[in-house]
């Protein structure tokens, strides 16, 4: 057997274009996180989903109450679980067995591999936000008495729901990739996602209550998110919440545009500008 | 595409303050050529700026007429053999090879017909449905061939596609090199160890800490040096006396003693030396047992050009 022309059988397939690529980096990556260890991590997800809304299900009337706030609370925390496992190999794994060669040496651009790798990771957040958050819409919907009152009321969830989900994967997302791309040892990429969402999350709360001052709150993520879901899209909430959920939606959605930017910006350096990634 | 499928002009790349390639200059055509140089040499900056994975820092690169740099229509046409691995070790080499196709652009179905095929013509046939990590050095370094070969491409760069591999998967990449070549195709490949390169082709490319000390046939660089000395080993009797009667002579330079029956001389004059030797022994009376230059093979070339030029940019004389 040889590579002469005669045993070399000439491929006539035809060459997909660029979104098709795009697709094709973000099913493989999907076919490899879905092993047996995420399955159960995705399984356990929703079963603690399901706790949830069985709990919301029970409670006398909760959608005249205070809506979902609690369930987004939840979903900011499995996301953060999630992304930390994403983290530890969506990039840093290329960037460490070398596969980041494989994918720059095909015709695939910089850009493509990098908006894949956001898809994929889009792809399994959604899996564990959307998905769910709808199983308990659609539970409590049907738990619940089926007057007009609570179907107008139920329909003005539906923007917080979906809002508030795409909102979060699109800026853990983004912090997951940055995180993923800086370091080849996944570790630390997954302690970076602990870092951003949670620690820091603790020092703006730290800071907040030390200065006295509503706005340095905003730069723990979670209350930039709450603030944008409650201000921007209408979510309910108990009188007796903090104050600086008052703020205006705008505020926080600056913080979350800025997170998101800012991640880009490191990636796109690291990618474009920064070739040790390759060297 | 003209004759030159790779032109570089004055290439240069730094990495800080380390420099990997300095004003380097090199046309690669049709058929094998060889890199060939020491670790560290550049050898690898200078294949992934043609694979555009790295940007020069100045001068100019031309593949297929085609800047590299982010030129994923480019890399339609390359294959890429990395000195590093490139795996997903939990995959098998089918899988491997069927993703590879698939980054590459193909439909599942003809990547996977593919991927059997390229097992086959690396021979790893057997092996194909194993795990990557379970895979000898050797078996590697053919797998990364096969992904390198999967998309039918036009130019081959494969950086020290021999390193660790045993003797049977060595003997089996030369064979692959070959077949690739007389595919018409062009190949790059590099080396530190001259004799493989040597093997594979004659036309190489030497380069030293950046620079493109020499390029051409083997042979044509042999004609160059036949402007510098060149040294002989000879195996005579009586070496010390031989010396003496040597060091008179017009067409020889410097003579050694390097054992008492062993002597290199150095002569700027081959021609006249091989001329007038026999003469010179049947005069003195010497018997000769082996005359053999040492300039012959590619090493003696590579280590020669190399001295020149260092010789040469420390500001000393040319030879």
């Amino acid at each position: 057997m040889g590579i002469s022309p005669l045993t070399y059988t000439p491929w006539s397939g035809t060459r997909m274009g660029r979104l098709k690529n795009v697709l094709r980096i973000v099913f493989e990556e999907a076919k490899i996180r879905v092993t047996v260890w995420s399955l159960i991590i995705i399984l356990i997800t929703y079963l603690l989903v399901y706790i949830n809304a069985f709990y919301q299900a029970v409670r006398p009337a909760p959608i005249e109450k205070y809506g979902y706030v609690s369930t987004i609370g939840n979903l900011y925390l499995y996301m953060m679980l999630l992304s930390a496992y994403l983290a530890f190999n969506i990039i840093s794994r290329d960037l460490k067995n070398g596969s980041i060669i494989l994918y720059l040496s095909r015709p695939i651009t910089r850009i493509e591999y990098i908006v894949s790798k956001f898809l994929a990771v889009c792809f399994h957040l959604s899996l564990i936000t959307i998905v769910p958050l709808l199983l308990v819409y659609i539970i409590d919907i049907a738990s619940l008495p089926q007057s007009s009152k609570f179907i107008t009321e139920a329909s003005k969830l539906l923007l917080p729901l979906i809002g508030s989900a795409l909102l979060m994967v699109i800026l853990f997302g983004s912090v997951t990739i940055m995180l993923s791309s800086l370091t080849k040892d996944g570790k630390w990429a997954s302690a970076g996602v602990f870092g951003v969402f949670l620690i820091g999350g603790f020092i703006a709360e730290i800071v907040g209550s030390a200065l006295n001052n509503n706005y340095a709150y905003l730069f723990y993520l979670w209350n930039s998110v709450i603030i944008v879901v409650i201000n921007m899209f209408g979510m309910r909430i108990s009188p007796r919440s903090p104050p600086w959920y008052h703020l205006p939606w705008y505020y926080g959605l600056s913080i979350i545009i800025g997170a998101i930017v800012l991640s880009f910006s490191v990636v796109y350096w690291r990618f474009l500008r920064r070739e040790g990634i390759v060297a | 595409m003209t004759d030159d499928i790779i032109l570089a002009n004055d290439l240069s790349k730094w990495y800080g303050e380390i420099i990997a390639l300095n004003r380097f200059s090199a046309s690669i055509g049709k058929g094998v050529t060889g890199v060939v140089g020491p670790n560290g040499s550049g050898k690898s900056t200078f294949f992934k700026i043609i694979m555009g994975l790295v940007r020069q820092s100045s001068g100019t690169i031309r593949v297929a007429g085609e800047k590299p740099w982010n030129n994923p229509k480019l890399r339609k046409i390359l294959g890429y053999v990395p000195e590093r691995d490139i795996f997903f070790p939990w995959m098998t080499g089918e899988e491997f090879l069927v993703k590879s196709a698939r980054l590459s652009g193909m439909q599942t179905n003809d990547a996977k017909k593919k991927a059997k095929e390229l097992l086959e013509i690396v021979g790893l046939a057997e092996d194909g449905g194993r795990r990557i990590y379970g895979y000898s050095r050797g078996m590697k370094q053919r797998l990364k061939i096969a992904q390198a070969l999967i998309h039918e491409p036009e130019i081959v760069i494969m950086d020290e596609p021999m390193s660790g591999a045993d003797p049977v998967a060595r003997r089996k990449i030369m064979d692959i090199v070959h077949q690739i070549d007389a595919s018409g195709r062009c190949v790059v490949i590099s080396s530190h160890i001259l004799y493989e390169i040597e093997r594979m082709t004659k036309n190489v490319i030497l380069i030293y800490r950046g620079w493109a000390v020499a390029q051409g046939r083997v042979e044509d660089i042999r004609a160059l040096m036949n402007m510098y000395p060149h040294r002989i080993r000879v195996v005579c009797s009586n070496a010390r006396d031989v010396a003496k009667e040597l060091i008179g002579m017009n067409w020889v330079k410097r003579v050694g003693v390097e054992r008492d029956n062993e002597l290199i001389v150095e002569t700027s004059m081959p021609n006249e030396f091989y001329t007038n030797f026999p003469k010179f022994c049947v005069e003195c009376g010497v018997h000769v047992d082996e005359i053999r230059s040492l300039d012959d093979n590619l090493e003696a070339v590579f280590n020669y050009l190399i001295s020149r030029r260092l010789n040469y940019a420390a500001g000393g004389e040319r030879e």
